[in-house]
């Protein structure tokens, strides 16, 4: 279609999306600045060439088919804040991460820039210094109330700040010996172990546990390493033991100066109270984050062992799972609840 | 998943893309544009002759296309010495490799 129409339907589209009820406020800001920036290129399209309006159209659909998955009330807000508090250190501006609910078993994570372009080929329009950046992740329906089945999504976000930073790209350029085998694609394979040491920053063992529940015994593909490989290199990490591949990723984003490859979560001790069917109190984000880890070997120990320590007169295993994921979506409620009591009460 | 391969990742980064294209079109660059071409250009340059000197200030778009650089030695050979002088010419041929990547991929 034509660029100029095109970017009238979508300023249309946003218009509509902006009058009902966003889960997150900042994208009613988002969203006005995104029909400002529209108004302005419909207002004066001619003194931009027809390859900007374009790429600026396509942007836009891009952003309008992002917003217009955001406004049900099945996001998984309690993921999406830990997501949120994991990717503050990586990108030093505003981040929104806005959900689509996927059917089947996908999740993804796709970013949007707007204002990159906006001020670099939309020249007549002032952003007034708006910077927000747009994440989109995309997460099995099924799992929409399931935290601890969310686990992927810390892979999935590790991509992001991979790309986002061209952490992979820079380890071929900076160490070139292959760690793909012969005949595959070597970026995808270091983007796949990039992936999984960042989502093991967060939630310890229990990304590679689930890559392991869905391909236990993967060889490597044209884009994937093999599963035991993303293990060994997960676990080295983890355990503190040498590994060159978590080596060649800690020079890369030392050279960028990004922050460290580090365990950044702590342990959460929440037998005791997952067993009194009590919330977990986190006295931290590191916990909230450790929180991932424990409730899936909660949970898992629990449905491989019988155990029932609730009582109840028979204990099936989605009564466990669901029992699980209730207390840990709670959990991390009430961690940011009260942050957010602490922060508006704060003098 | 994010990482996959695809043919996206043979193209230029998309605003370096976007200003081969008005370059080849013979149309003139915004200012900011212009700057960032020029900017990406230099330090993939740079990035490609000495790694090493990666920094915190170096773009992402620099890396990616230091990677694409060094890939292809006709690439390489395709971009201006001086970084600065884009042609028509010179800006369509790298449009035309690039697709040529795309599509091979």
């Amino acid at each position: 279609m034509r660029p100029r129409i095109d970017l009238s339907l979508i300023r249309q589209s946003l218009r509509l999306l902006n009058d009902s009820t966003f889960f997150d406020r900042r994208l009613h800001d988002f969203t006005e600045h995104l029909i400002a920036a529209i108004d302005h290129v419909l207002a004066g399209a001619s003194q931009y060439d027809r390859a900007i309006v374009m790429q600026f159209a396509g942007l836009m659909r891009r952003v309008q088919s992002y917003l217009a998955g955001s406004t049900t009330n099945e996001i998984p807000y309690e993921v999406v804040y830990c997501l949120n508090n994991a990717l503050a250190p990586w990108v030093n501006r505003e981040t929104i991460i806005v959900t689509s609910l996927t059917e089947g078993h996908n999740f993804h994570l796709l970013p949007v820039d707007p204002w990159n372009f906006i001020r670099t080929a939309i020249t007549g329009y002032d952003t007034g210094g708006f910077n927000i950046l747009l994440v989109m992740i995309g997460v099995p329906r099924l799992y929409s109330h399931k935290p601890v089945f969310c686990v992927p999504l810390f892979h999935e976000l590790g991509h992001f700040v991979d790309v986002a930073h061209k952490i992979s790209d820079l380890t071929i350029l900076r160490n070139s010996a292959a760690v793909a085998p012969s005949g595959a694609d070597e970026l995808a394979h270091r983007r796949e172990f990039f992936a999984d040491l960042f989502s093991s920053c967060f939630v310890g063992y229990a990304g590679i546990e689930a890559l392991t529940a869905i391909a236990a015994n993967n060889p490597a593909s044209y884009t994937h390493p093999s599963t035991i490989d993303r293990v060994k290199v997960v676990s080295d990490f983890l355990s503190q033991a040498s590994n060159p591949i978590v080596d060649m990723f800690t020079d890369a984003v030392s050279a960028l100066g990004l922050p460290s490859l580090t365990i950044v979560s702590s342990k959460a001790d929440l037998t005791a109270d997952f067993d009194d069917l009590r919330t977990f109190g986190s006295s931290n984000i590191k916990e909230v984050f450790g929180i991932f880890e424990s409730a899936w070997h909660y949970m898992f120990n629990a449905i491989d062992n019988g155990r029932n320590p609730w009582g109840l007169a028979s204990v099936r295993e989605t009564d466990i799972e669901t029992l699980v994921n209730d207390l840990t979506e709670k959990s991390i409620r009430n961690y940011a609840l009260r942050v957010a009591w602490n922060e508006a009460a704060a003098p | 998943m994010l990482a996959a391969a695809s043919p996206e990742r043979e193209k230029f980064p998309y605003l370096f893309h976007l200003a081969l294209e008005l370059v080849s079109a013979g149309k003139d660059l915004p200012e900011p544009l212009s700057k960032h071409m020029e900017l990406v250009s230099r330090q993939a340059m740079d990035v490609l002759m000495n790694p090493a000197a990666v920094s915190a200030n170096t773009l992402p778009e620099a890396i990616q296309l230091a990677l694409q650089l060094r890939s292809s030695e006709q690439l390489r050979r395709a971009f201006p010495p001086d970084l600065t002088g884009f042609t028509a010419v010179a800006a369509r041929r790298l449009l035309s490799l690039e697709q040529n990547r795309a599509a091979s991929h």
